[in-house]
């Protein structure tokens, strides 16, 4: 093949064998609906929880005592059997509704399903060339830290500048403490949650407000 | 201005067939593509308004893959390919499904930056100050890469080429 001659001819065949238009078009749109719904349900959801929260503010104004001198003290354990329905107990949601809201889920278990991962190199979710993405022809969930922990043994992943080497060191670096967390849709390349791996300790999720992945 | 509807009823299939020639496979090129159109959605008010929407959404396609060939691994512990993959045994003539995998194979073994000067050269048809324009490189550097990627593939091939690219 006379290279300079054939390779545009070479590429248009390439090109003939391009995904359909249709599938690429209804990934597009699915997703962009699917982003649209999301935020109309969030918004929706929002405003329910206003209005709920309203409604509950003005049943409990209308049902206190008139104000008396009086404080009653009441402690916490008196609270909760008094307010909180009997399956509480058992749900590993915090009894303080308040302290929910506001700290990020640490111990939860998504369902990651997808192909990919990313390997961090450092806990910061901020930048752009700390994270090696690696992917798998099987969900890869269960297998990103083993395959973090490998690259990390080869010298492809370093805790400092440049963090992704294209010529790894070989076999044999140290490895550090290792993570996993899932990453938002809005985060991942794949515009679905992915786990993400960080060097770190249990605690680093939680300092990231990123849920940690322990399926 | 140009919808997002009218821009993808318009300009998909050529950036479709440009994605499979960057990427080297179908589903690489579908997902790559599909990434890309959904963050153009999200900034659409100003893409739409630039005079060549299709040079922005490419320019982001490529530098896309470029991001992502620098920072993806991928492992396959279902897939292997055999000992006697097309790629040694040369170009089959005869055979358009084989000698796309070669060519696949080739470019895919090139530096992303040089594969995409290549594609824009030959596939494209692109000069190269409008290539240097898209990808946000000095012509110098545009030239630099074709000459090298055609360097590249010329050792991979058994084929003689009596000329050089650039003088």
């Amino acid at each position: 093949m006379t290279i300079d001659n054939d390779l545009g001819d070479a590429m248009r065949s390439l090109a003939s064998d391009s995904p359909a238009e249709v599938a690429v078009a209804a990934t597009v749109r699915g997703r962009i609906s699917r982003r649209h719904k999301v935020r109309r349900t969030a918004l929706a959801t929002a405003a329910a929880v206003a209005v709920v929260a309203a409604i509950v503010t003005t049943t409990s104004l209308l049902r206190s005592p008139a104000p008396s001198d009086e404080i009653r003290v009441v402690s916490p354990p008196q609270i909760q059997a008094s307010t909180a329905p009997a399956s509480v107990s058992s749900s590993p949601v915090p009894a303080s509704s308040g302290a929910a809201a506001t700290s990020p889920t640490t111990t939860a278990d998504p369902a990651v399903t997808g192909f990919s991962a990313r390997c961090y190199t450092t806990a910061d979710t901020g930048r752009t060339d700390n994270h090696l993405a690696i992917s798998l022809d099987v969900p890869m969930g269960p297998h990103a830290v083993e395959l973090c922990q490998q690259n990390w043994a080869e010298g492809t992943l370093s805790s400092t500048a440049p963090f992704i080497r294209d010529q790894p060191l070989g076999p044999g670096q140290s490895v550090p403490n290792l993570v996993a967390c899932v990453l938002p849709a809005d985060m991942s390349d794949e515009g679905t949650e992915e786990v993400a791996v960080f060097p770190g300790t249990d605690d680093t999720c939680n300092q990231l407000s990123l849920p940690r992945y322990s399926g | 201005m140009i919808t997002f509807e009218e821009f993808l009823d318009t300009q998909l299939a050529p950036l479709t067939r440009y994605a499979r020639v960057l990427t080297g496979d179908r589903q690489s090129a579908h997902d790559l593509l599909a990434d890309t159109l959904v963050t153009a959605s999200r900034k659409w008010e100003t893409i739409g308004q630039l005079e060549l929407p299709v040079a922005y959404v490419r320019r982001m396609v490529t530098n896309r893959h470029i991001d992502l060939t620098r920072r993806h691994r991928r492992f396959s512990w279902t897939h292997k390919l055999p000992e006697d993959h097309q790629l040694h045994t040369g170009l089959d003539h005869t055979n358009g499904v084989h000698q796309r995998g070669f060519l696949d194979e080739l470019l895919r073994e090139l530096p992303a930056p040089q594969r995409a000067a290549l594609i824009y050269r030959f596939y494209l048809g692109l000069p190269d100050e409008e290539i240097a324009q898209e990808l946000g490189m000095k012509v110098g550097s545009v030239r630099s890469a074709i000459s090298r990627g055609l360097a590249t593939l010329r050792t991979r091939t058994t084929a003689q080429d009596g000329r050089d690219y650039l003088p």
